[in-house]
């Protein structure tokens, strides 16, 4: 293996880490996100149970 | 990641950065390469991690971020130089996020050797003959890695940023109506998306996917907005929902109060012409035979509780007095002979017995005279002090029973402004003349009731007097005994005769043994039981023993 495939391998390399690095974090945020809206959800629908019972004097 | 950290070799910043020497550099890479690579994992996470101000998460990709970094640095050494140099590298690579994943609850099932491997497969790196041709990877073939920009002049292709489904919109609550809208936004931001790459054909496809991310963030944006103003639009709707129920239940609630009043009125009404009409009769249904029978009886069971306990009180100035009495006043009354035995009466005669029986077991334990005064003095003073706890807790009972006459009073008080406001009422409404009989003698029933509550309530308030004057006597007896016994004030003396107590308890047993070695040959053993048989005219009785160990010794059964 001469340098200049030594280089051209070590791109490739680093550019298969950084794209998947890439793909790992964008999981992470989408999981987080999802996790943070299901969250407001439950939240949001405590609320309006809340209120529904104030209403209704429970 | 810590753990690549320990198998790197390079040297890092106190942050975890990689710092590099050059002679690490592998030749052939631009000088700044390993900072522009930085530069864009920096950026990239920046911008993906922008709204999110959670620090737990944060932390998570920035350890990642190092890991890769260090990663990098590490490939790019010199050191690194054939099949198994780049393939422990990805082997590490893939542990770490291999393990990552299963911190995030989320395991992989991805083996990491397997994806090293496959890796260096893609590349046409073989083990067998260390070749490695020239990378396949070419940005048409490949979408997600597209055409660079420029090579910054380093002669390396700088790692553009992926497009990926990631960044779509989020997909929205899953009922209808928000299907509905995500399903219109969507298509509505796709057509965006694509009138955008028609108006700028020049660009390039990096800084396309770098736009179209932007619009895309844009448009995610745009649906949170409305999502949180449609929620807003729910929660106000239901509040508007819920003041009208409250208008509608207050309504049924007026009405509902209407319809009692007048179903009030109408009862009153009929009770009114029942009475002018003779039929049943107010004030029989109102303060009928029993509970007028149930209050005679409580007035009658307050005043007998009355009487029980005035018969309970007890006067301190004679027995109590006498039952305080130093033992040197005993013994003064039997020296002094101030009377004939036959003036004294039966209990002062027993006490007086039971001092002298006591005093001759002293006396034959040789105990003196002062030590049998003070231990007499101790037995008495623990008798009144249960005397003043008896009284103490008789003047409780009496505090109850004087908060439930007063509760009487009370009651009786409320019924006797009933039957006032009763009478009123029938005075207000005078009979037809053929009633006026029966009216005078309804009229007559209910002031004839009336005296009776009258008569009742000074019963109990009598009663009430004679159970408060009975708690001052209860007092002022706590108050003598107290001073008779000289709790209050002697205090010293319980002291001098406590120490006159230990000094008599070691004479005692000095005398006790010298009385068991005068009679150790008659006695078999030791103790409360073996004794309880002895001769009485020259060995101690049990019940002296009983005493002694119990009183003396402090001790009880049947220890030596």
């Amino acid at each position: 293996m001469n340098e200049q495939e030594l280089i051209a391998a070590k791109k490739e390399i680093i550019r298969h880490m950084v794209q998947d690095f890439q793909s790992e974090i964008e999981t992470m945020v989408k999981d987080y996100h999802a996790k943070q809206e299901s969250v407001l959800e439950a939240q949001s629908a405590s609320d309006i149970e809340n209120i529904r019972q104030t209403i209704s004097g429970q | 990641m810590p753990e690549e950290s320990e198998k790197n070799n390079h040297p890092t910043s106190e942050t975890g950065e990689p710092t590099e020497s050059p002679e690490q550099r592998t030749e052939g890479f631009g000088e700044n390469f390993i900072a522009k690579i930085n530069e864009r994992i920096d950026a990239f996470v920046a911008e993906i991690t922008k709204d999110i101000e959670d620090s737990a998460f944060i932390a998570k990709t920035d350890d990642a971020k190092k890991m890769l970094k260090m990663m990098v640095a590490r490939i790019l050494s010199p050191d690194i130089r054939d099949y198994s140099d780049l393939k422990e590298i990805l082997l590490d690579f893939a542990q770490a996020h291999k393990r990552r994943r299963e911190e995030a609850g989320q395991p992989s099932d991805i083996d990491p050797g397997e994806w090293a491997e496959s890796i260096l497969a893609e590349l046409n790196i073989e083990n067998s003959d260390h070749t490695i041709p020239e990378p396949p990877v070419t940005p048409d073939s490949t979408p997600q890695v597209p055409e660079p920009v420029s090579d910054n002049g380093d002669g390396i292709e700088p790692t553009p940023e992926p497009a990926t489904n990631s960044t779509a919109p989020e997909e929205p609550p899953s009922n209808e109506e928000d299907d509905e809208t995500n399903a219109e936004l969507t298509s509505e931001s796709m057509a965006m998306i694509e009138e955008y790459i028609k108006e700028h054909p020049q660009f390039t496809w990096a800084q396309r996917i770098i736009a179209v991310q932007q619009r895309t963030q844009d448009i995610i944006a745009t649906i949170a907005v409305k999502f949180a103003n449609r929620s807003i639009n729910k929660l106000i709707n239901t509040r508007l929902q819920g003041s009208e129920d409250i208008g509608v239940v207050k309504k049924d609630i007026g009405s509902d109060n209407r319809a009692i009043s007048s179903r009030q009125r109408e009862i009153s009404d009929q009770n009114r012409e029942r009475f002018i009409n003779g039929r049943g009769g107010l004030i029989d249904r109102l303060y009928g035979s029993r509970r007028r029978e149930r209050q005679l009886n409580q007035a009658e069971a307050a005043v007998k509780k009355h009487q029980e306990a005035q018969s309970r009180i007890k006067t301190p100035t004679d027995e109590d007095i006498m039952q305080a009495r130093t033992v040197q006043e005993a013994v003064a009354l039997r020296s002094s002979e101030t009377g004939p035995a036959e003036e004294l009466t039966g209990k002062e005669i027993r006490r007086q017995e039971k001092f002298e029986e006591q005093l001759a077991l002293y006396e034959s334990i040789n105990i003196s005279q002062e030590q049998a005064e003070a231990i007499y003095w101790h037995e008495q003073q623990d008798r009144i002090e249960q005397q003043i706890d008896f009284l103490k807790e008789e003047m409780e009972v009496a505090g109850e029973e004087l908060a439930q006459s007063k509760r009487e009073v009370k009651e009786i008080e409320q019924s006797r402004q009933r039957l006032k406001s009763t009478i009123k009422i029938l005075e207000k409404h005078p009979p037809e003349d053929n009633r006026a009989a029966e009216y005078n003698e309804l009229v007559s029933s209910a002031e004839e009731r009336l005296q009776i509550l009258d008569q009742t309530m000074e019963v109990v308030a009598a009663n009430i007097a004679g159970q408060t004057a009975l708690i001052e006597q209860y007092r002022i007896s706590i108050d003598q005994i107290s001073f008779i016994a000289g709790l209050s004030n002697r205090e010293p003396d319980v002291k001098k005769s406590r120490k006159i107590i230990a000094e008599a308890r070691k004479n005692a047993m000095d005398g006790l043994e010298d009385y068991f070695k005068r009679f150790s040959a008659d006695i078999p053993e030791v103790g409360v039981g073996g004794m309880g048989g002895a001769d009485r005219t020259n060995r101690p009785s049990s019940v002296f023993l009983n005493f002694f160990l119990s009183t003396i010794m402090g001790v009880k059964g049947k220890e030596k």
